[in-house]
């Protein structure tokens, strides 16, 4: 328990860290967003009005030290300022449409990956040199060597552009209301389809190969032997004593990507044009909207920062040999 | 055979490597009589920890049994299916590893993987009677005895037999509270129960061992080498232990080991293995006096003597013998140790290593 606190404790330092960063990083770079929203209106605005917009975005002619405080005190509010791009949403509304949909997008591709991806990997080492183990990690790792953005653009042209079977972008379709309902939940599913799928080839392999490889060093232990002779059900001995053990840097690299997520799958969401995180970044980068770029920084460095928490927790009580070298 | 528990005809395993099949045993046989302490000796990569796991099958992939059979009452081993395999393993055979270290699953507590086993195999014959305080069994196995006071009424070959006969109907309770009586067995205190592997000594994590192999009652208790990474002294506690379990329970124990002294001292019988083959089979008191092979006599003289004056260890020159190009003559009348082949054109001058250029250790191919 002990060690979670100070665990806490050094993420919360390195959230700290990473808030001051993010204040400083924009303000050592030429221009302003205040002046980029500035000209995007044209001349349509007086002078008074730039004034008024600097306000709004804390770039005060005050001392920086002051602006620093008036900063933290509005991240702690959770008042990350207004979006330029998207102006006048505040930027956390902003960040909290697209974290939704991405969220949802990554957060499935991850899971679905993940656990076919270990599974597949359990099978191949368990049945080594079997038909499994032949075939499906060549073939994984042939497709994930492609580049991603490649393997998607395929995908949606042959499945969406001429078979027709898939929404070519978008989360959901105009015609249906958003909430609650069967009509909306299909469609949303049937538009996650071919993101999802071809993150998940994509990524397949990643963890196949992982849990292949550990579970074949772990598979020649002793303690795997032991559990052979002692006459249990070789389901329980793939999967209690190999299985539970190779996991182990399986879910190291689990949460890493967890923290990720959040990131937004750049990649997919641009080529489905999906409203994710990473659409929006791509939208904030465009319109030099500095406010929204920011604040996606933040959610996203919160975000790994968080996922390596769980981590600690989860490797915890998956590994007693933790839990005691730290108490 | 009914007078025979084990009987292991002209076995044979290969390792298969990419330069062709090295024989790990070669044309194997060996028999355990039921009840009696088998010792097995030989020096590393001779074919021992091989021999163990082909009688449990559990040999890593490389490893392929090639030819012979393994009778375990009368069955063959080598031709049983999974279930019948399954259900032959540790009921009847089990096992103590070699390594205390790696031999328990780090991230499962002592107490579930000897739970498991016994669920695994459901219960033992019926028997409704109940043991007394297990505790009592532990204090009176304990050499060093911490435990408490031992019951004054009972022998304590009964109370242990008592202990295993207890229970019955494979519940997770019973299997816990069997565990426990296990625990008891080896002078483990009951609430390491749920303690894992790292929370253990070498010597607590070998008794965990021990336990485990008699979970079941065997008949058979494989020992590879069960002592090697421990000191002396807990060596001997576990050693004292094992005999006097197999006293009570009377189960046949194959020992291995490459410590010959010790096995002796131990083993109703013991089989010398020398580069996949037995050099020798011989009752332990007539090894001792008589060692026919001179690879044993070699293995007798390669240890200190305890008594002063007593003869200064000589050691066996050269490599162990690779199992890659096996020395091709082998048998006792091959020289191991200590002298030169007499009447050989190929025989070193007096006074150099009796080796083969190779650097092989001893018994020397044939003229031919």
């Amino acid at each position: 328990m002990r060690y979670l606190l100070k665990r806490l404790g050094f993420y919360l330092l390195a959230a700290w860290v990473a808030v001051t960063l993010n204040f400083f990083l924009p303000r050592l770079m030429p221009g302003d967003p205040a002046t980029a929203l500035f000209a995007r209106f044209r001349g349509m605005l007086g002078p008074e009005a730039l004034d008024a917009l600097r306000e709004t975005f804390g770039l005060t002619d005050a001392p920086l030290i002051v602006q620093y405080g008036t900063y933290l005190g509005h991240v702690l509010k959770g008042d990350l300022g207004i979006s330029v791009a998207y102006f006048p949403a505040p930027v956390l509304e902003v960040i909290g449409q697209g974290l939704v949909w991405t969220i949802f997008l990554a957060g499935t591709s991850l899971i679905v990956s993940f656990t076919i991806g270990t599974l597949l990997g359990v099978a191949a080492a368990w049945w080594r040199f079997g038909r499994v183990d032949t075939f499906v990690p060549p073939a994984a790792a042939l497709i994930g060597s492609f580049p991603y953005f490649w393997l998607a653009m395929v995908a949606l042209y042959v499945f969406g552009f001429r078979l027709g079977w898939f929404p070519l972008g978008h989360a959901y379709s105009d015609y249906v209301t958003p909430g609650f309902n069967v009509a909306f939940i299909a469609d949303v599913a049937r538009h996650a389809v071919l993101p999802v799928g071809t993150v998940v080839i994509a990524t397949l392999g990643g963890w196949l190969l992982t849990m292949r490889n550990t579970m074949v060093s772990v598979l020649g232990r002793d303690y795997v032997n032991l559990a052979r002779a002692k006459g249990l059900s070789p389901r329980k001995v793939a999967m209690r004593y190999a299985a539970r053990n190779a996991l182990l840097p399986s879910v190291t690299g689990f949460g890493m990507a967890l923290g990720f997520v959040l990131g937004g799958s750049l990649l997919t969401e641009i080529v489905f044009s999906y409203p994710g995180q990473g659409y929006i970044l791509v939208q904030a980068v465009r319109s030099q909207d500095y406010p929204l770029m920011q604040g996606i920084f933040l959610v996203i460095t919160l975000a790994v920062l968080g996922a390596n928490f769980i981590v600690d927790i989860l490797s915890m009580w998956l590994d007693p040999r933790i839990r005691d070298s730290v108490s | 055979m009914p007078d025979l528990l084990l009987d292991i005809r002209d076995l044979c395993v290969d390792y298969v490597t990419d330069e062709g099949p090295v024989r790990a045993i070669d044309h194997l046989d060996l028999t355990v009589a039921p009840g009696e302490i088998l010792g097995v000796a030989g020096e590393s990569g001779s074919g021992k920890t091989t021999l163990a796991k082909a009688i449990m099958r559990i040999l890593p992939p490389p490893a392929v049994i090639t030819g012979g059979e393994i009778l375990f009452k009368g069955r063959d081993i080598l031709a049983m299916d999974d279930e019948e395999l399954r259900k032959m393993r540790w009921r009847e055979i089990s096992m103590v590893f070699q390594s205390a270290m790696d031999a328990l699953n780090p991230v499962i507590s002592v107490g579930e993987q000897i739970v498991d086993t016994l669920l695994a195999h459901g219960s033992g014959p019926m028997e409704s009677h109940v043991a007394p305080g297990g505790e009592q069994i532990a204090g009176a196995l304990m050499t060093h005895g911490a435990g408490p006071a031992e019951s004054p009424t009972l022998p304590v070959g009964e109370q242990i037999v008592d202990t295993l006969l207890a229970h019955d109907a494979a519940s997770a309770e019973w299997a816990r509270g069997r565990a426990r009586k296990l625990l008891d067995l080896v002078g483990i205190p009951r609430d390491r129960l749920d303690s894992f592997a790292h929370q253990l000594s070498g010597g607590m994590r070998q008794r965990v061992g021990i336990a485990l192999a008699l979970a079941m009652r065997p008949s058979i208790v494989i020992l590879d080498e069960p002592t090697t990474a421990l000191d002396v002294i807990v060596e001997t506690v576990i050693l004292e232990r094992i005999r006097e379990l197999q006293a009570a329970l009377g189960f046949a124990v194959i020992f291995i080991t490459h410590d010959l002294a010790r096995m002796l001292q131990i083993s109703d019988r013991v089989a010398v293995f020398y580069a996949a083959r037995l050099a020798e089979v011989a009752p332990a008191q007539e090894l001792r006096q008589a060692p026919r092979h001179p690879y044993t006599q070699g293995l007798l003289r390669a240890f200190p003597s305890v008594k002063p004056g007593g003869p200064e260890p000589v050691s066996i020159a050269g490599q162990p013998a690779s199992l890659r190009s096996p020395p091709s003559g082998l048998a006792a009348d091959e020289v191991a140790a200590g002298e030169a082949p007499a009447g050989e054109s190929a025989a070193p001058p007096s006074g150099a290593p009796p080796h083969p250029a190779d650097g092989t250790r001893a018994p020397r191919a044939r003229t031919s």
